[in-house]
């Protein structure tokens, strides 16, 4: 799956990656995420921002999630933690912004 | 990973064990951790958690945990290490918020204190007030032989609690006497350590009491956490008086010796290699990864401790409910396995987001953020004022009182002015 990173200086990368997961921990070492609790749904340094047409093809967001998004200033339509992504249909190509730092 | 390395016998490693609050284990414990990690855990470890007393607590003996993939195994399983700590429980020393809860009581917690603890306040509050007085500092600094520790690194985290809870920006040094004595790192009688937790508490007490009168009285009050805790509200559980007096008392010795440090061992490190300064100082966007690779070798909280609610299995090494683990963050940053050449301080390693200084899973430090902020503007502060920086890594000390942060006690330098 290709995924088209916004980051949070504007700069627009492509991703070749397996899983969500692969995505989360290139990131993370690139330090384009902070990725702080190491993905267990806890500190929302890997919120990003889908497109609404891309909703179909990814998992729901569950209430844990949920909770953790509530929490943020600069949550939307769209907001989701990359750490609790999967896919639930496949698809070729994701666009994502990373939201900026809270 | 080679678990049947033995480097040394059975006997040996006690002796190592009991070595470890060896005043030269403290101040260099990488040696030691390198030698621990060759084995599954050991059990044994005579240590204080944070808010003891040694000479008047009784320590629990701890596993030893120091491999990267067990540490990383204990952080991201709190339903089988809690962190409810019985030793600190039973002493003298306030129990911490959110650090010594479990699920489901830290879920609320936490979600409480993100409503006070948010970065727009962070930013709000802190950012441009510390730059101004970080300036301060370093102006006075300037050309002068100073102790990096006292006159600088000592001082930041300090102010910087007091900006956040609104107290006088006087009591700073309370607050680093206090936090120190706390942390169990630093030499304090076991009669000073017990009147600095004393002292500790009743301060917030009277504090948190006073600011709960003025906002009954209707007078107004600043707009800042202490504020934010009492006011914070979440799917309508509140906070109690005694939880935000625990609170405040949390943030300062969870904040304040550790970002201290930290400060510290990053002007170790520019010390340490003269070319750092110039590099950083050329190219401000090596600040970010010069920070990460500090706290990936020479992170100062060096290890926690979990109370073990299953059986379970570390390494091969059956550990059974109700024992007592020390894992050891600093050593985990050291395993050659995921971090090849530990000892080398070597920025833009490819996997560095994998340290684990500020934890990983529920329990990831919600100060980190705050830390790096602080770290940050001490840099570029010096950076922006200075042409270099004079004095020798030879004639700085590393504490030695506790093995709980790896930090210096005394660092002098010089920091030379910018020719204008």
């Amino acid at each position: 799956m290709q995924v088209i990173v916004t980051d949070r200086a504007g700069d627009v990368a492509e991703y070749s990656v397996e899983e969500f997961s692969d995505l989360f921990t290139q990131l993370g070492d690139e330090m384009k995420i902070d990725a702080l609790c190491g993905g267990c749904c806890s500190c929302a340094t890997c919120h990003i921002y889908t497109d609404a047409s891309d909703a179909m093809y990814l998992s729901d967001c569950d209430e844990s999630e949920r909770d953790v998004l509530d929490g943020l200033l600069h949550v939307r339509d769209g907001s989701r933690l990359l750490c609790q992504l999967s896919l639930k249909e496949k698809m070729k190509t994701l666009k994502i912004t990373i939201a900026q730092s809270e | 990973m080679n678990n049947n390395a033995m480097s040394i016998n059975d006997t040996d490693i006690e002796v190592l064990i009991k070595n470890m609050l060896s005043p030269e284990c403290i101040s260099n414990p990488y040696p030691v951790y390198k030698q621990l990690r060759n084995h599954a855990p050991v059990n044994g470890l005579l240590d204080y958690p944070p808010g003891t007393v040694p000479g008047v607590d009784t320590p629990y003996p701890a596993w030893v945990v120091t491999r990267y993939e067990d540490v990383d195994y204990v952080l991201r399983n709190p339903e089988i290490f809690s962190s409810e700590d019985p030793m600190q429980a039973n002493s003298s020393a306030p129990s911490l918020m959110l650090v010594n809860h479990d699920r489901p009581r830290h879920t609320a917690l936490r979600n409480l204190a993100k409503m006070a603890f948010t970065p727009k306040r962070i930013h709000d509050n802190i950012v441009e007030r510390l730059r101004l007085d970080v300036n301060k500092i370093v102006d006075r600094s300037l050309n002068n032989e100073i102790d990096f520790m006292v006159d600088v690194a000592g001082v930041i985290p300090a102010l910087v609690m007091t900006y956040l809870m609104g107290l006088p920006p006087e009591d700073y040094k309370l607050l680093v006497r206090w936090a120190n004595a706390f942390m169990v790192s630093s030499d304090f009688t076991p009669e000073e350590r017990q009147s600095c937790n004393i002292e500790l508490f009743h301060y917030f007490v009277a504090a948190v009491e006073k600011r709960y009168a003025d906002i009954e009285a209707g007078i107004e009050v600043s707009d800042d956490l202490m504020t934010a805790f009492i006011n914070a509200e979440y799917e309508g559980d509140t906070l109690s008086k005694e939880e935000v007096v625990l609170f405040c008392i949390t943030l300062v010795v969870a904040g304040a010796e550790t970002t201290t440090y930290f400060i510290g061992n990053l002007m170790g490190v520019l010390l340490e290699d003269a070319d750092w300064f110039s590099k950083l100082k050329e190219d401000r966007s090596l600040i970010r990864p010069f920070m990460e690779e500090c706290l990936r070798r020479d992170g100062p909280p060096q290890r926690l401790f979990r109370l073990v609610l299953q059986d379970c299995e570390i390494s091969g090494q059956i550990i059974k409910a109700g024992d007592w683990i020390a894992f050891f963050m600093a050593a985990a940053n050291h395993d050659e396995s995921v971090f090849p050449e530990p000892e080398k301080f070597i920025i833009g390693r490819k996997n560095i987001a994998k340290h684990v200084t500020f934890g990983r899973g529920i329990h990831h430090c919600l100060g980190a953020p705050l830390a790096r902020v602080e770290a940050e503007i001490m840099l570029n502060v010096v950076l922006d004022k200075c042409d270099g920086i004079k004095g020798s890594i030879s004639n700085s000390k590393r504490q030695s009182g506790g093995l709980l942060a790896y930090g210096f006690s005394t660092l002098p330098v010089e920091l030379v002015a910018k020719r204008t």
